[in-house]
């Protein structure tokens, strides 16, 4: 029986420095104004994009098309940058719910119900009802 | 120059474009020949002498704004007609959707302000296209609504387009941090030009431009297409 090679490529796509990130520095400012994070004035980091491509063909051909369709139209080269990477599906975090459950999403501090499932809205957040 | 009957208008419709009709309706009032033309189907060039890519949200701004439709079965014919020298328009996403496909030069990202801008702005014509109205350093009070209005292109590029004349449009105050204040553009061969204002909404007086004073429905002082 002839098996079907499949490759899992990761491409990482980030905004070229020349670039103002907006959404970058509007986490900063966020991060900078959470009362744990208050000491972390020096923190910087950029926003891009991640995507996963599957293609059924061996990793050489897959990497090579994966370049291709990334610089044909997954990046604009004026503003972005990339990297492609194979992914070793048994090896990557992001597969791990396939084996193991939603641990690792869960949220780390799930007493702090910021919008919590019980109630959709804390009670401050409440749309007022009278307009 | 072709005379207003006989000019021949196609107006490109993709997934999520919302000023198609405008710009339609723009055309008809000026009693040009007006088409749609789907983005999944390439036409016949020769059957018109301008396209217009109006403003909208094709495919979402899925990816990039624009990058999604600059790839469509019609930019090809769109690029085959602007080879041939017929003239494009894009507006808004209309211009995003150009500098996506290469055909002008540069890209447009997200507003130095990182919100969406949807107010009248002042702008002034730098380079005035050929068989146009316009006169250079004319003013015309036009609206904006865009996320991503911010013009980029690096320095090389930059220097050419100013070179060769090739800034069609500035902002008077630029609202969204474009270099150079660039609102619109032309190619080189200045048959191609996209702008970030909207014009077909500033068709009639009532739409809240400030070029005509009576009230009167007529068109607005540019004699824009």
């Amino acid at each position: 029986m002839k098996t079907i090679t499949k490759t899992l490529m990761g491409i990482k796509i980030l905004p070229r420095d020349v670039i103002l990130d907006v959404q970058g520095r509007a986490i900063e400012k966020q991060i900078r104004e959470m009362s744990e994070f208050a000491e972390t004035q020096q923190i910087q980091l950029r926003v891009g994009k991640y995507i996963e491509m599957e293609v059924q063909a061996s990793p050489e051909i897959s990497m090579k098309l994966g370049q291709e369709i990334a610089q044909k139209i997954l990046i604009n080269p004026l503003i972005e940058k990339f990297e492609i990477e194979c992914i070793d599906k048994s090896q990557s975090p992001l597969h791990l719910e396939q084996k193991g459950g939603h641990q690792s999403l869960e949220r780390p501090h799930s007493d702090i119900s910021i919008y919590g499932e019980k109630n959709m809205m804390p009670e401050d957040f409440s749309v007022s009802k009278g307009n | 120059m072709i005379s207003h009957l006989e000019k021949r208008v196609g107006v490109v419709r993709f997934p999520g474009t919302n000023c198609d009709r405008e710009v339609y309706g723009w055309a008809e009032a000026k009693k040009y020949q007006v088409d749609y033309l789907w983005y999944q189907d390439r036409f016949e060039i020769k059957s018109y002498d301008l396209v217009i890519i109006p403003g909208g949200f094709s495919f979402g701004d899925y990816l990039r704004s624009g990058a999604l439709a600059a790839r469509s079965p019609v930019m090809d014919s769109v690029r085959e007609l602007a080879k041939s020298g017929r003239e494009v328009l894009g507006i808004c996403n209309g211009f995003q959707i150009l500098c996506e496909a290469q055909l002008l030069p540069g890209v447009l990202v997200k507003n130095h302000t990182r919100r969406f801008i949807d107010k009248i702005v002042e702008v002034v014509v730098k380079n005035p296209r050929r068989d146009y109205s316009e006169k250079a350093g004319q003013k015309f009070n036009l609206p904006i609504a865009h996320g991503d209005g911010r013009f980029y292109a690096p320095p090389e590029t930059l220097k050419s387009i100013h070179g060769e004349g090739l800034v069609w449009l500035q902002y008077e105050d630029c609202p969204n941090g474009s270099i150079d204040s660039i609102a619109g553009l032309f190619n080189k061969e200045k048959n191609i030009y996209g702008l970030m204002p909207h014009p077909e909404r500033a068709l009639y007086s009532w739409m809240n431009h400030s070029v005509v004073a009576d009230g009167q429905f007529h068109l607005c002082g540019w004699d824009f297409i």
